[in-house]
């Protein structure tokens, strides 16, 4: 357990970085400190590790005021993860990897096993590991930050933007990995990022910081959506909160519409009507794209497939989230969503007025059966 | 060039007492300079007062050092220890500045990264500060080493001036061809010089050379 | 399940191993000829006395005369080390005091007035006996010889035809428009600029005083010829004065002291055996043998001070050990 107490950090010129936080961080769990910047969520997170010291309040660790302990000796039980990876460019990755455990006495040796033990884990080929961070990708060097972090086996886990710096579809990459490597770790982790997509997508609870280092909120990220404490958190999450809250309802319930689909071959012989659409899937069953009355016309034609399809909208599984049916509904060329199942073949559809109504029916059970 | 062709001996033994008498203050001065330079790094006051020392050092001429070492250190005056020692000081009043300067050049991330991983002041200073500051080291050295190369020309108004003496002799016989001679080693000695410490110094930085990918 | 893939070899050597490598490297080339300018080491208090460094000074009759006491010592069976090339007094006359050197051609009037400033004898004799009276105990000088390089006054052939000059009293008519040329030590010297007024009534003013720093050497000779000197103190033995056609104004009332070539030894080096084979030197060296030396290093075809120095002694016979001449 973390826990701050009324803690404030003032600099001398006046400025106030911190100010009177006090929140209880769970073992195990995932924390994120979001705010915009310059709101204390880093300098907060430095606290734990002793990078800062607070100027009043207390930062305690397990119950133990981290201000009276060696930093050395706790930096070394805390795993530390910084967005631009903080990697020693003088090293080879797999020296890296190894540095806590041999900083901590263990022989060279069985140091590196741990690490190349730790690499796996994190997703990265051995072979990375006799390369020099500079001749690994922004990716690939985040993941080695992650991995030292993890090489001891630290149970808490601090990390400050990670991710920022990749590009999105690696953020993404890594942001699964993060989740997946949490559920079979279970460390404590607090994570920093002025993103809340992230925060809200990653942490099992989120602390919102705002202007002057104060806490506004810190709650779970579904009821951080659906109850912002204050207009500060409501402009900070954004416009679409409350699509964005949709995540956090399953498709479990929802009614898929039977979805009629044709092969490439049948294209030809189809008749449609004005405003009528058709999927067109291959062999395996997975969605190709739409077809409208215009599409069969090009192919009778002697068009290709392609020149004859609309691509599609977004896919979505009945085990995910409203969410994303919901996205799946609104960005197919004929309003209706394609489900598919885990080998991609598809296994129905959906309209946005099913998704709406799903959506109902698990408001009206939960204002039932409060959960908490 | 006849002058040197015909001189290759005395060449050589003039270049062997010459690279003897501006290397050696160079690896003195290092060793001074490096932990010198390492401790004055962060403690602004005391590396400021470093650097006008250095430059009162470099204003005394080294005639003047020659003659007065003797009385403090027990060299005779015409000892090659003596020059050692002079351009020693030399060396390191240069060094002692382009230390800390290297230092400052290694990224704030990275030292952050280091302390907040668990290690102690020393132990980062020596396995992370140190080996990345190597690479703009390398380049005060090299500047260190070529001008020492000219220093020692110096030497030669004692006697003690490795190729310096081809200038002084090729001057007073009205040698045109010995001065020029003494120009051309002086040159290629420092050439090589120059290029033996900036391999080497890449012999020692292998993660400099294994350049980004992807 | 993925098997563990095994560590490699270990990398290249760490850096620590690289940088000791280099060092270690760097010292062991450099010091490879340790030793060469001085095997002996300049020897100690009570070294052998049949082994002795020369120094020389860094004008190239010193040089000279420093490799001709040096063979010869070698033909006589001594261990000879050099050490040439010493700038000024003020570095060898310690470096002798020191046993960093043993021994150094020196001249006998400039010597004196190093000791003591004060004296005013002018006469050879009297200054040799001069110099071994004010010498302090550890140093000691050997037989003078005849050959002598003293300070003159010198004008270009044109100048000396244009005012009519043989002696320096005839320039003393033209203080007013002579420009002097010589180190800027001449200028207060007893026998420099105040000597030449008090002997001769020759009164450079200051302005006219045009300091050179090479002792007489290539810039000085330069000075002279392109005018921007009238007059300049050039050594007498110089090659110059010859090659040039210049005009050494004579010196009747001995303002400039004898200037004898003689050898300067610490006084624990002064063995009977070393005297024996120096004061023969001496003995045979002439003030033209001096100039004639000087001409033979200088210029680009000239050789080297070695070789002049050992025609020198062939010529003389003091290639072979002496007695059996």
């Amino acid at each position: 357990m973390i826990t701050f107490d009324g803690v404030t950090k003032r600099y001398p010129d006046g400025t106030v970085a911190v100010d009177d936080v006090t929140l209880a961080i769970p073992d195990g769990a995932f924390t994120v400190f979001v705010g915009p910047s310059g709101c204390g969520k880093t300098t907060s997170m430095r606290m734990i590790n002793r990078m800062i010291d607070p100027t009043s309040g207390t930062v305690s660790v397990d119950g133990r005021d981290v201000a009276g302990l060696d930093p050395v000796t706790l930096r070394l039980g805390i795993g530390y993860v910084i967005q631009s990876g903080g990697l020693m460019p003088h090293q080879r990755v797999i020296d890296n990897v190894a540095t806590v455990p041999i900083l901590k006495g263990e022989s060279r040796r069985s140091a590196r096993r741990a690490a190349y033990a730790v690499l796996e884990r994190v997703g990265l080929d051995p072979k990375l590991a006799d390369r020099y961070p500079a001749q690994l990708s922004g990716g690939q060097q985040q993941r080695v930050g992650v991995a030292r972090a993890l090489a001891a086996d630290p149970p808490i886990l601090l990390m400050d933007e990670p991710f920022s710096a990749v590009d999105p579809v690696v953020r993404e990459e890594l942001q699964t990995e993060m989740l997946r490597l949490q559920s079979e770790l279970r460390k404590t982790i607090v994570f920093v990022t002025h993103d809340i997509d992230e925060a809200v997508k990653l942490g099992d609870s989120v602390a919102v910081f705002g202007r002057g280092g104060t806490l506004q909120q810190y709650d779970r990220p579904a009821r951080l959506l659906e109850h912002p404490a204050n207009d500060f958190v409501a402009a900070f999450i954004g416009a679409d909160r409350g699509y964005r809250a949709l995540q956090f309802f399953t498709s479990g319930g929802l009614a898929l519409q039977p979805l009629s689909t044709v092969t490439e071959q049948q294209i030809d012989d189809l008749y449609l009507a004005e405003q009528e659409w058709r999927l067109v899937v291959r062999d395996d069953g997975s969605p190709f794209g739409w077809i409208d009355a215009g599409g069969v016309e090009v192919h009778r034609h002697g068009g290709s497939l392609y020149d004859s399809v609309a691509a599609g909208g977004s896919l979505f599984s009945p085990d995910g989230t409203l969410r994303a049916a919901l996205d799946s509904a609104l960005s197919s060329p004929s309003g209706t969503g394609v489900a598919v199942d885990e080998s991609g073949a598809v296994v129905g559809g959906v309209l946005v007025e099913d998704v709406i109504d799903a959506l109902e029916d698990q408001r009206r059970a939960t204002a039932e059966h409060p959960a908490d | 060039m006849h002058y040197l062709l015909n001189h290759l001996d005395t060449a050589w033994d003039l270049t062997l007492i010459h690279l003897r008498l501006s290397l050696i203050p160079v690896l003195l001065g290092l060793l001074i300079a490096v932990p010198a330079g390492a401790l004055l790094w962060r403690r602004t006051a005391l590396r400021r007062l470093s650097t006008v020392l250095a430059g009162i050092i470099f204003t005394i001429p080294s005639l003047a050092l020659f003659v007065v070492l003797p009385l403090i250190i027990p060299t005779r005056i015409l000892d090659e220890a003596n020059v050692i020692v002079a351009l020693t000081l030399y060396t390191t009043a240069l060094l002692v500045r382009a230390v800390p300067e290297a230092l400052d050049a290694v990224p704030p991330p990275v030292r952050d990264a280091a302390t907040a991983v668990g290690y102690t002041r020393i132990g980062q200073l020596l396995r992370v500060e140190l080996p990345l500051s190597v690479p703009i080291l390398v380049a005060g050295v090299r500047v260190v080493a070529v001008t020492n190369i000219s220093m020692v020309a110096v030497g030669s108004v004692i006697g003690i001036g490795g190729l310096g003496t081809w200038f002084t002799e090729g001057y007073q016989a009205d040698k045109s061809d010995q001065i020029v001679a003494g120009i051309m080693v002086i040159f290629i000695l420092a050439l090589i010089v120059d290029m033996l410490i900036l391999l080497g110094g890449r012999l020692i930085t292998p993660w400099a050379r294994a350049g980004a990918a992807g | 399940m993925m098997r563990m893939a095994a560590p490699p070899r270990r990398p290249a050597p760490t850096v620590l191993a690289a940088v000791i490598t280099t060092l270690a490297a760097t010292v062991v080339a450099t010091t490879a000829g340790c030793g060469s300018s001085d095997p002996l080491g300049g020897g100690s208090i009570s070294g052998d006395l049949k082994s002795v460094v020369i120094g020389s000074a860094d004008f190239p009759e010193s040089k000279i005369v420093g490799e001709i006491y040096a063979h010869a010592l070698t033909a006589n069976g001594f261990t000879v080390g050099r050490q040439f090339g010493i700038g000024s007094r003020e570095t060898y006359i310690p470096a002798l005091r020191d046993h960093s050197i043993d021994l150094i051609p020196e001249y006998t009037g400039t010597l004196l007035q190093y000791f003591d400033p004060a004296s005013t004898v002018t006469r050879p004799e009297q200054v040799e006996l001069a110099l071994v009276r004010t010498l302090p105990g550890d140093l000691s000088i050997l037989t003078p010889a005849s050959a002598d390089d003293t300070d003159t006054v010198t004008v270009t052939a044109a100048t000396a035809q244009k005012w009519n000059l043989r002696s320096i009293a005839d320039l003393a008519g033209h203080s007013a428009e002579v420009k002097f040329g010589a180190p800027s030590e001449f200028a207060n010297r007893a026998q420099g600029l105040p000597g030449l007024k008090a002997s001769y009534g020759l009164d450079i003013k200051p302005d006219n005083f045009v300091s050179i720093s090479d002792g007489g050497g290539p810039a000085t000779v330069r000075a002279l010829l392109d005018g921007t000197v009238t007059a300049a103190n050039i050594f007498s033995t110089s090659p110059a004065i010859p090659q040039n056609n210049l005009v050494v104004l004579a010196d009747p009332k001995h303002n400039f002291l004898p200037g004898n070539v003689v050898p300067l030894v610490n006084s624990q080096k002064k063995s009977d055996p070393l005297k024996k084979v120096l004061d023969a030197v001496s003995a045979r060296l002439t003030t033209r043998d001096l100039t004639e030396l000087n001409t033979a290093v200088s210029g680009n075809s000239g050789v080297d001070p070695d070789e002049a120095a050992r025609d020198w002694l062939r010529a003389n016979g003091f290639d072979k050990p002496i007695g059996t001449r």
